[in-house]
């Protein structure tokens, strides 16, 4: 179990954007072999790069409301 | 913040080996003072990283700029910024280090040396964390 958090740390600070995907992927995989959630699911919460990654969604949101499209 | 959170308590009253004691000790406060600088460097710098994004934005609009426009400005700030989150992010994994350091020593599973070494790699990875702040901040 310790190299899957090990594993499930990683995959949250080096592909944030794999987050939610990954959740889901953890809740089937618990639900199918009765491992605790309680046990995985922290280690996908809390990252810095999640954090950051929530920043710049917000950002980018911003901009696709505030800012035109190019015209060609 | 789940893992920088925990408050690392020893319990080495009856521990015999004043050195190793002294040096467990000492690395308990390393801990907790960098858990705290940490703690404190990441909400500044995620405040300070939003407000650049949005004043780069400000700009662009205020030239009547485009999407393009806004997305190029935002992607040099997002990789000014990058070996910052790079340098908090390890310093987070190097406390959690020092955390598991500890509590083996605790359990009888860790031995001494890898405390003070894991100390060693947490105070180096607040160094660099706060070198890369301070490189994107500029000086005060």
């Amino acid at each position: 179990m310790p190299a899957l958090l090990s594993f499930l740390r990683f995959l949250a600070d080096e592909a944030p954007a794999l987050i939610p995907a990954i959740r889901d992927l953890v809740h089937s995989w618990c639900d199918k072999t009765g491992v605790d959630k309680a046990e995985l699911l922290p280690a996908l919460e809390g990252s810095i790069r999640d954090d950051v990654a929530k920043i710049d969604a917000d950002i980018d949101a911003e901009i696709a409301r505030e800012f035109p499209k190019p015209t060609r | 913040m789940r893992a920088l959170g925990l408050v690392i308590a020893l319990s080495l009253a009856s521990c015999g080996h004043a050195p190793e004691h002294r040096a467990v000790e000492s690395a308990v406060l390393v801990a907790n003072t960098t858990r705290l600088a940490i703690e404190t460097s990441e909400a500044a710098a995620k405040a300070l990283y939003r407000q650049e994004q949005r004043a780069v934005l400000a700009d662009t609009m205020a030239q009547g700029g485009n999407m393009e426009d806004a997305k190029r400005a935002v992607t040099v700030v997002r990789s000014t910024w990058k070996p910052v989150w790079d340098a908090l992010a390890a310093a987070r994994q190097a406390h959690e280090g020092l955390r598991s350091a500890i509590e083996a020593y605790e359990a009888g599973r860790g031995a001494v040396a890898d405390v003070i070494v894991a100390a060693g790699k947490l105070r180096a990875a607040e160094d660099s964390a706060a070198e890369a702040l301070r490189t994107v901040r500029g000086p005060d």
